[in-house]
C-alpha cells in the first residue's frame, strides 16, 4: 500500500473504530459467547451419558425394529384399535368441551375488567398457573390412582389442564375488551350480569371458538398417548404393543393415528376459518 | 466488448424481449429507455443472468457468457456488477457488510460463514463508500438510511466487485430529485474515472438526454432505436414511448 | 303507498327465507354437537356415578397430598416435605439440560432443512416436497411415541429422552422456520446472487441475517415448552424428574407428590421468565430498529 494511502487509512480507522479493524470488544464478547455456549453443550451432552458410541449402536437396533416393523399387521385386532382410536377421540372432544365450558365462567372471574377486588382474580390465577404448570399426562397419572385405569381418567387430565389454559386466555381476552359497548350497556341502565351477557360475551365469542378448536387439535395428539398411563384411548396399545415387542403391530398402529391426527388438524382448520370469517388471528398459546 | 445477438426471452406467452442484437464498447455509458413493460429490466437480467435466455448469445471480448455456469458463472456476474431500482441490500446488515458482499466471489468460503472479513477487503469497501461521500455511516444498519444514500450504498457495492460492466436498472426510479442528481453524477464519475462500461435502464428521456451519449429505445421487447441521443427525433420517440407519454 | 307495502314484503321474504336457510343450519350443527356428545360419552365410558364418586376422591386426594406447614414449626415443616431435595434438584436440573440439548440439536436440524423446505430459495420442488414431508412426520409422531421407541433401541435414560424431543422440535421448528424463510424477498437475495455468491452464501449473507431473530425467538419460545415435555418423558423410562414423579404417584407417597410438582412448577416458572425477557428484548430491539428508519430525504 502507498505510504500515504495507508496514512490515509490509518486516520480514518481511528476516527471510525470498527470499521478497518473490527473491535475488540463485541469481537470477544462474541467469542466467548460461542465458546461457553458450546462447553456448556458438551458439559450437558456428556452429564446425561450421550455417546456417539451409544448412538450408533442404538441405531443398529433402530434398524432392526424398523425391519420388523415391516409389513404393518394387525393380528385380528383391528376391532379393538379402531376402537381405541375412536376413545382417543372422543377423550379429546369432550375434553376440549369440559374445558371450555368451564373456563369461559372462570376467565370473567379471573378478568381485572369484570371482578373488580384483586384477591379473587390474583388467587384465581395463581391456581390456574399451577393446574397449567402440571402436565396433562401427569394429571393423567393422578386421575388414574384416583379414578382407576380408563378413559373417564384422560378426559379429566384434558380438561383440567386445559382449563388452565383456556381461563387464562379468555380473560386476558376479556381484559383487552372494547370497554365502550359495556358502558353503553351499563348506560342504558343494564346489571353487571347484562353487561358480561350483552357486551363482553358477543366479543370473546370467536376467540372461545377458535381456541377450542385449536385446543381439539392439539388434544388429539396428547389423547393418542395418554393410554400410555393407563388413561384411555389407543396409547394403551401402544405402549403395550412395545412392550411385548410386537413391531408390526406398533406399525400398524401409528399407520393408524398418524392419518387421524392429520385429518383432524384439517378439519378443526376449516372450521376455524368458518368461524373467524377467514380472518387470520388465532389465538396461539 | 458486449456483444448480444438475437437475443430472446418470453414468459409464457409474452414476449418480454425479442431478437435482440447490439454491441457495447468498452468506457461506453449507455442509456436504455421505454416505457414501463417494454422488456428493459429483462435484458439487464439477460446479461447478468439473473434470467435465462429462451434463445441467443452473449458475449463478452469474445467469450460467450450466456452458456456459463457454476463457478465461471458466478465470476461473470462479478464482473458485471448490477444495480437495482429497489436497492437489494440487506436491512439487517450494516452498510460495511453490505459493501462487503460485493466481495464474495472472491474470498474463501469461511470468509462469508463468518463474516470475518480480511482488513485488506475492508479498505476497499471503506474507499468506495468515501468516493461515493457515505463512509460516516459505515456502521449504520443498511435500512437507516435514505433512499439516495442507500443507492449509493448498492454503487460502492457493485464498485468493490472490481466489475467491468456495470447495470443499473431504472437506479434512480425510486428517488426525489436531489438523490437523482447524485446518484447519476456518481455513476458517470465512475464511467469517466474508471473507464468502466455503463448500462442503465432510464424511464425518463430527459435523464438520458443529460447523461447518455448513446441511447436504445426499446418498446415491446424489441430495440427500435441504437444510436447518439441528438439523432431522436420526435417520430422515434412517439414509437418508444407510446402516443399518450410522448 | 304500494312501493312502501311492496318493499316491506321483499325485505320480509328475505328474512324469512334467510331464517329458513341459517335456522336449517343451526339445527344440523346442533344435531350433530349432540349426536357427537353422546357417541363420546359413551366412548369415553362417562357416566354420572363415576362422575359423582369421582370428584370427592379428588378433592380428598388433593387435601391429601398438600403438605402439613404451620406457621410455628415453618422450616422443620419445610424440611420435613422437601426432605429429598437434593436427589429431586438433580433431577429438576437433568429435565432442563434434556430440554436444552435437545432444543439445540433440534434447531439445527431444523435450521439447515429449513432452506430447501422453503419454496424461495431454489431448491427443486423435489427437495422442497422431501424437507416438507420429514418435518411433518417428525412433528406428527407425538414426543412419547419417539421416547418408547428410543428407550427400547437405545435404553432407559436420558439419551432416549433427548433423542425424541430433538426429533419432534426438529419438525416443529422446521415448519416455522421454513415459514419465515419464504417471508424474504427475491429483492434482497437477487442483491446477493447478482454479485456472484453461491448458495450457500446467497443464504448466509441475504436470508441469516434476516430471519435470525425470529429464528432465536421460536427457539427460545420451544426450549420453554421442551423443559415441560423432558419433564414427562421420565414416564417412559426416559430420563428427567418425570421416572420419579410417576414412582411417588404410583406408589401413593403424597407429600412427595406435592413436594416434586411443586418444584416442578417453579422450574418451569424461572426458565419462563427468563426466556421471555431475552424473546422481548429481541423482540424491543427490533421494533426500535424499525421505528429509526428515516424517509427517504
Ligand atoms: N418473471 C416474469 N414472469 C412473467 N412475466 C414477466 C416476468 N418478468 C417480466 N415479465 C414481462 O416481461 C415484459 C417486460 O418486462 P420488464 O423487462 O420488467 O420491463 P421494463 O423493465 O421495461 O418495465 C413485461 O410484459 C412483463 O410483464
Ligand atoms: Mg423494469
Amino acid at each position: 500500500m502507498l505510504p500515504q494511502r495507508q496514512a490515509h487509512i490509518e486516520a480514518f480507522a481511528s476516527r471510525h473504530p470498527g470499521t478497518v479493524y473490527p473491535l475488540a470488544g463485541p469481537l470477544w464478547t462474541r467469542r466467548l459467547f460461542w465458546s461457553g455456549f458450546l462447553i456448556c453443550f458438551f458439559a450437558a451432552s456428556i452429564h446425561l451419558g450421550l455417546s456417539f458410541e451409544r448412538f450408533w449402536r442404538g441405531l443398529g437396533d433402530l434398524g432392526v425394529i424398523m425391519r420388523q416393523m415391516w409389513p404393518p399387521t394387525h393380528h385380528g385386532f383391528w376391532r379393538e384399535y379402531i376402537g381405541a382410536l375412536g376413545e382417543t377421540l372422543a377423550m379429546a372432544f369432550l375434553g376440549t368441551l369440559a374445558a371450555s365450558l368451564i373456563s369461559l365462567p372462570l376467565g370473567f372471574l379471573g378478568a381485572r375488567n369484570v371482578v373488580k377486588s384483586w384477591p379473587i382474580h390474583f388467587g384465581l390465577r395463581r391456581a390456574l398457573d399451577v393446574v397449567r404448570g402440571v402436565d396433562t399426562l401427569v394429571w393423567a397419572l393422578i386421575f388414574v390412582s384416583v379414578v382407576g385405569l380408563g378413559p373417564f381418567a384422560g378426559i379429566l387430565a384434558i380438561a383440567l389442564n386445559d382449563t388452565g389454559v383456556l381461563a387464562k386466555i379468555y380473560a386476558e381476552a376479556i381484559e383487552n375488551i372494547d370497554r365502550r359497548s359495556s358502558e353503553a350497556v351499563r348506560a342504558a341502565g343494564g346489571t353487571e350480569a347484562d353487561v358480561a351477557r350483552l357486551a363482553i360475551f358477543p366479543q370473546v365469542f370467536p376467540v372461545l371458538i377458535a381456541n377450542s378448536l385449536y385446543f381439539f387439535e392439539a388434544n388429539t395428539r396428547s389423547a393418542t398417548i395418554l393410554g400410555v398411563v393407563g388413561a384411555g384411548g389407543i396409547g394403551y396399545f401402544l405402549a403395550d404393543r412395545i412392550r411385548v415387542n410386537a413391531w408390526s403391530d406398533v406399525a400398524f398402529i401409528i399407520l393408524l393415528i398418524l392419518p387421524t391426527v392429520a385429518v383432524i388438524d384439517i378439519l378443526s382448520r376449516w372450521l376455524r376459518g368458518l368461524a373467524q370469517g377467514r380472518q387470520r388471528n388465532a389465538v396461539m398459546r | 466488448m458486449l456483444e448480444i445477438t438475437a437475443l430472446s426471452r418470453t414468459y409464457g406467452n409474452v414476449r418480454a424481449l425479442e431478437a435482440v442484437s447490439l454491441s457495447v464498447a468498452p468506457g461506453e455509458f449507455v442509456g436504455v429507455i421505454g416505457r414501463s413493460g417494454a422488456g428493459k429490466s429483462t435484458l439487464l437480467r439477460l446479461i447478468n443472468r439473473l434470467v435465462e435466455p429462451s434463445s441467443g448469445e452473449i458475449s463478452f471480448n469474445g467469450e460467450t457468457v450466456s452458456a456459463l455456469s457454476g463457478r465461471e458463472l458466478r465470476d461473470w456476474r462479478r464482473r458485471c456488477a448490477m444495480i437495482f431500482q429497489q436497492f437489494n441490500l440487506i436491512d439487517r446488515l450494516s452498510v460495511l457488510d453490505n459493501v462487503l458482499v460485493g466481495r464474495v466471489a472472491m474470498l474463501p468460503r469461511w470468509r462469508s460463514w463468518t463474516m470475518a472479513w480480511p482488513v485488506a477487503d475492508r479498505v476497499v469497501a471503506i474507499e468506495a463508500l468515501e468516493r461515493l461521500g457515505i463512509s460516516e455511516h459505515a456502521l449504520k444498519r443498511a435500512d437507516q438510511l435514505s433512499g439516495g444514500q442507500q443507492q449509493r450504498v448498492a454503487i460502492a457495492r457493485a464498485l468493490v466487485q472490481e466489475p467491468q460492466l456495470i447495470l443499473a436498472d431504472e437506479p434512480v426510479a425510486s428517488l426525489d430529485p436531489h438523490s437523482t442528481r447524485t446518484v447519476m453524477d456518481s455513476l458517470a464519475r465512475i464511467n469517466r474515472e474508471d473507464g468502466l462500461t455503463v448500462l442503465c435502464n432510464l424511464h425518463h428521456l430527459d435523464l438520458a438526454r443529460e447523461y447518455c451519449r448513446r441511447v436504445i429505445g426499446v418498446a415491446a421487447g424489441r430495440v427500435v432505436f441504437d444510436g447518439p441521443i441528438e439523432a431522436l427525433d420526435a417520430a422515434t420517440i412517439r414509437m418508444i414511448y407510446g402516443e399518450d407519454e410522448a | 303507498m304500494t312501493h312502501v307495502s311492496d318493499a316491506i314484503g321483499r325485505v320480509e321474504a328475505a328474512r324469512r327465507a334467510q331464517m329458513r336457510r341459517t335456522g336449517w343450519k343451526t339445527l344440523l350443527f346442533g344435531g350433530a354437537l349432540a349426536v357427537l356428545i353422546g357417541l363420546s360419552l359413551h366412548q369415553g365410558e362417562v357416566s354420572w356415578t363415576k362422575f359423582i364418586t369421582g370428584l370427592p376422591r379428588f378433592g380428598a386426594y388433593i387435601i391429601r397430598i398438600l403438605p402439613d406447614l404451620s406457621f410455628a414449626t415453618l422450616g422443620a415443616d419445610l424440611q420435613g416435605w422437601m426432605w429429598n431435595l437434593p436427589n429431586w434438584l438433580k433431577l429438576l436440573f437433568d429435565t432442563v439440560l434434556i430440554a436444552f440439548v435437545s432444543t439445540v440439536m433440534g434447531a439445527i436440524i431444523a435450521f439447515f432443512l429449513s432452506f430447501p423446505a422453503a419454496r424461495n430459495m431454489g431448491f427443486g420442488r423435489v427437495s422442497t416436497q422431501l424437507a416438507r414431508r420429514f418435518f411433518e412426520f417428525l412433528r406428527t409422531v407425538p414426543e412419547l411415541v419417539f421416547a418408547l421407541l428410543f428407550v427400547f433401541a437405545f435404553g432407559l435414560g436420558p439419551m432416549a429422552g433427548v433423542l425424541a424431543i430433538t426429533l419432534h422440535t426438529a419438525g416443529v421448528l422446521g415448519k416455522m422456520m421454513s415459514e419465515i424463510n419464504e417471508t424474504i424477498t427475491d429483492r434482497s437475495l437477487e442483491g446477493v446472487i447478482a454479485a456472484g455468491a453461491s448458495r450457500d452464501r446467497v443464504i448466509r449473507l441475504g436470508v441469516v441475517p434476516q430471519v435470525a431473530p425470529a429464528f432465536v425467538s421460536y427457539i427460545l419460545l420451544r426450549f420453554e415448552i421442551n423443559v415441560r415435555s423432558a419433564s414427562v418423558i421420565g414416564l417412559v423410562g426416559a430420563g428427567g424428574i418425570g421416572q420419579e414423579l410417576m414412582f411417588v404417584i404410583n406408589q401413593f407417597i403424597y407429600r412427595d407428590i406435592s413436594a416434586i410438582l411443586a418444584l416442578l412448577i417453579v422450574t418451569v416458572a424461572i426458565v419462563d421468565i427468563v426466556s421471555e425477557t431475552i424473546r422481548h428484548r429481541i423482540i424491543a430491539s427490533e421494533v426500535s430498529h424499525a421505528s429509526a428508519t428515516p424517509s427517504a430525504h
